[in-house]
C-alpha cells in the first residue's frame, strides 16, 4: 500500500500536466463547431474541470479493479487454505505436531488463531504456572484478537469499493453539470444556438457521467460480494475457534 | 496487491484502446436533404404583373401554325404543275363542263343557252315571255363585254353572259371561241395523265407554292406564371391613390394628447361602381383606454364615408379591393393594413 501511493499520485500529476496542457486547446474547440467527435477527442475539448474528474474517475476505476483482483485472488486462497487446515485438524493429528509443523509461518487465517491460541497454553504450561483457571479465558482473548486481525486483512479495503461505489455517480454528474454549464456559457458566447454547437459540449459532459457509472457499478457489485463472502469467512474462523476453545478448556478441566 | 494493480491498468489500457477503435468516429445520422425552396425576388411591379398559370409551366413558344393560305398563283414553268393551274380556273365555272362537247361550237351552244334563260326567267317573270326579253339583253351584254368591265347586274345576268354566248352570235364567237378549245386539249392532258396511285396528288388542289404563314392561336398549355397570381391584386399606385383619397378628406381630431399613438382599424366593404356598400366599420382602436380613441376612430370612419365614390379602383379587381381593413394613425398618416 505505501508503495502504491507514489505511483498513484505521479499518475494524478501525470493526468494533471496533461490536462493543463490540453486546456487551451480544449477552450478554442469549444468555440468551433466543427468539433473532433471521438472519445479521445471529446476528452481533450473538456473543461479542465471536467479532465479532472474523468482522470479522477479512471485512476479509481483502476484501483476498484486493482482491488477486485486482490481481493477475489485473497478470499479464494483464504477459503481453500480453511479446507485444507480443517481437513488437517480434524485428521486425527496430534495438536502438539500440527502446532509445531505450522508455528513456523502461520500466513493463514485459521492456522494463525491455532498457533496463537497453543502458545498460549503452551506457554502457561511450560512455565510452571500454579493456577489454571485464567488459562481458558486468555486463549478466548488471544484467539478473538486473531480473529479481528484476520478479519480486518480480509475487509481491509472493501471501503474504497463502497467509497467509489457510492460517490462516483455523484463525481461525474458534477463533471457533467460543469461541462453543459460551460457548454452553454460557450452557446452565450457565440449567440448561436445551432445544435451543431451545443452537441459535443453536452457530449463530452455526458461522458463524465459514464465514467462515474463505470467506475461505480463494477466497485458497488463486487463490495456487496465481498462483504459477504468476509462476513461467511469470520463466521468461519469464530466457528473454528469456538470449537477449537472448547476442546482446549476440556484438556484444561481434565488436567486441572 | 501489486498483481491486481497490474491486471486492472492493463484491462483498463484494453477498453480504452478498443473505445477508441469502437468509438472512433460515431457514424453521423443519415439526414435527407431538405428539399431546397426556390426564391425569387421580384419586384412589386413584377408581382402584380404575375399571371396565373402552372408554376412548373415551361415558358413555351407555341409552335407557329402553317396556314392553309394559298398564295396568289404564280405561273410555273413545269408543264404538270401549269396542268393543276389551269385546272383550278375550270372549277371556279364549274357550270360549263357540261359544254365540253363543244367541237361544234354554235349549234351546241344555242340549245344549251336557252334552256338556262328559260330557268332563270322563269322565277323572275310569271308570263315568261323569255323571247321578248331576249332582244334587250344581249344589247346590254355586247356593250358590257365591249367595256370589258363586270357587269353592274343581277348575278343571275352574270352568269348568263358566262353561260350565254348566244344571242350574239356572230361578234362575240372569234373572240370567245379561241379560248375553249384549251380548256379542251388540257382536259384530255389530264385525263391522259390519270393515274390512280396519285389520286391524292390529283385532288389536292392548293397551288405546289403556298407560302407558309403565321397563324394567331390560342395557347392550350399553361403557361408559366405562379399559382395563386392573379394580376388582379391592387398594385401599389392603386394604393397609393386610395391612401392618397383618403388622406385628403381625413381631419384628425387636433389637441390628441397621445396623437401619435393612437391607431384605428376600420373595415370597408365597397361596391363594384367604387361607392360603400355598408357603413365603415370600426374594427379596433388602440390604445382603447384613451379618451381620444372614440373621436379619432370616427374622425376616420367620416373620410372614408366624405370621399365615398371611389370611382378611379380598377372594376376588373374588384375581388381584392372588395373587403379592405384600412389602417389609420397619425405617425404614418394612413396605412393600409391589409
Amino acid at each position: 500500500m505505501k508503495k502504491l501511493m507514489p505511483t498513484l499520485a505521479t499518475l494524478l500529476v501525470l493526468a494533471a500536466t496533461t490536462a493543463f496542457a490540453q486546456s487551451e486547446v480544449g477552450s478554442s474547440a469549444l468555440a468551433a463547431p466543427s468539433a473532433n467527435i471521438s472519445l479521445i477527442g471529446l476528452f481533450l475539448q473538456a473543461h479542465f474541470v471536467v479532465k479532472l474528474v474523468m482522470i479522477g474517475l479512471v485512476v479509481s476505476s483502476i484501483w476498484v479493479w486493482a482491488i477486485i483482483v486482490d481481493k477475489t485472488i485473497l478470499f479464494g486462497r483464504t477459503r481453500k487454505e480453511m479446507d485444507r487446515f480443517e481437513q488437517v485438524f480434524w485428521s486425527g493429528q496430534s495438536l502438539e505436531e500440527l502446532y509445531r509443523s505450522l508455528a513456523g509461518r502461520p500466513n493463514q487465517a485459521m492456522a494463525a488463531i491455532f498457533v496463537a491460541a497453543m502458545r498460549e497454553w503452551k506457554r502457561t504450561y511450560e512455565g510452571g504456572a500454579k493456577s489454571l483457571t485464567g488459562l481458558n479465558h486468555r486463549i478466548e482473548k488471544v484467539m478473538d484478537v486473531t480473529i479481528a486481525r484476520e478479519v480486518e486483512r480480509l475487509e481491509s479495503r472493501l471501503l474504497v469499493l463502497a467509497t467509489v461505489g457510492s460517490a462516483g455517480p455523484f463525481v461525474g454528474l458534477f463533471g457533467t453539470v460543469w461541462g453543459i454549464m460551460t457548454s452553454f456559457q460557450a452557446i452565450a458566447a457565440s449567440k448561436n444556438t445551432n445544435l451543431a454547437v451545443v452537441a459535443p459540449g453536452i457530449a463530452e459532459a455526458l461522458f463524465a457521467t459514464a465514467m462515474g457509472l463505470i467506475a461505480a457499478i463494477p466497485a458497488t457489485i463486487f463490495y456487496n460480494k465481498f462483504v459477504s463472502q468476509a462476513s461467511r469467512q469470520a463466521q468461519r474462523l469464530e466457528g473454528f475457534a469456538d470449537e477449537f476453545s472448547a476442546i482446549l478448556s476440556r484438556q484444561i478441566d481434565e488436567r486441572g | 496487491m501489486r498483481a491486481g494493480l497490474i491486471a486492472s491498468s492493463l484491462a483498463h489500457a484494453g477498453v480504452v484502446v478498443l473505445a477508441l477503435v469502437s468509438f472512433a468516429t460515431p457514424s453521423p445520422f443519415d439526414t435527407p436533404q431538405p428539399e431546397p425552396l426556390n426564391v425569387d425576388v421580384i419586384t412589386a411591379s413584377e408581382f402584380t404583373q404575375m399571371t396565373k398559370g402552372n408554376e412548373r409551366g415551361k415558358k413555351t413558344e407555341t409552335k407557329k401554325v402553317v396556314a392553309e393560305k394559298v398564295d396568289a398563283p404564280k405561273p410555273v414553268e413545269d408543264p404538270n404543275l401549269k396542268v393543276t393551274e389551269k385546272e383550278e380556273i375550270k372549277a371556279s365555272a364549274p357550270p360549263p363542263p357540261p359544254p365540253p362537247p363543244t367541237p361544234a361550237p354554235p349549234r351546241p351552244e344555242e340549245p344549251k343557252p336557252t334552256p338556262p334563260t328559260p330557268k332563270v326567267e322563269e322565277p323572275k317573270p310569271a308570263p315568261t315571255p323569255p323571247k321578248a326579253d331576249k332582244p334587250p339583253e344581249p344589247k346590254v351584254e355586247q356593250k358590257a363585254d365591249e367595256g370589258l368591265k363586270a357587269d353592274p347586274k343581277k348575278d343571275q345576268q352574270k352568269q348568263e353572259a358566262q353561260t350565254q354566248p348566244p344571242p350574239p352570235p356572230p361578234q362575240r364567237r372569234p373572240t370567245v371561241i379561241p379560248p375553249k378549245p384549251q380548256p379542251a386539249t388540257a382536259n384530255a392532258q389530264s385525263q391522259e395523265k390519270f393515274d390512280t396511285d396519285r389520286i391524292a396528288a390529283l385532288l389536292d388542289k392548293r397551288t405546289p407554292q403556298r407560302n407558309a404563314a403565321a397563324d394567331q392561336q390560342v395557347s392550350q398549355t399553361a403557361s408559366l406564371g405562379a399559382p395563386r397570381g392573379e394580376a388582379q391584386t391592387l398594385t401599389m399606385s392603386d394604393i397609393a391613390a386610395l391612401q392618397a383619397r383618403i388622406q385628403s378628406c381625413w381631419n384628425p381630431p387636433a389637441g390628441a394628447s397621445d396623437a401619435g399613438d393612437l391607431r384605428a382599424v376600420i373595415s370597408v366593404r365597397f361596391k363594384p361602381d367604387g361607392s360603400l356598400q355598408v357603413q365603415p366599420q370600426v374594427t379596433g382602436v388602440t390604445p382603447a383606454s384613451s379618451p381620444y380613441a372614440p373621436a379619432f376612430a370616427d374622425s376616420a370612419t367620416r373620410a372614408i364615408i366624405r370621399c365615398a365614390p371611389y370611382t378611379f379602383l380598377p372594376a376588373n379587381k374588384y375581388d381584392s379591393w372588395k373587403d379592405i381593413e384600412m389602417g389609420f394613425s397619425l405617425d404614418q398618416m394612413l396605412g393600409r393594413v391589409r
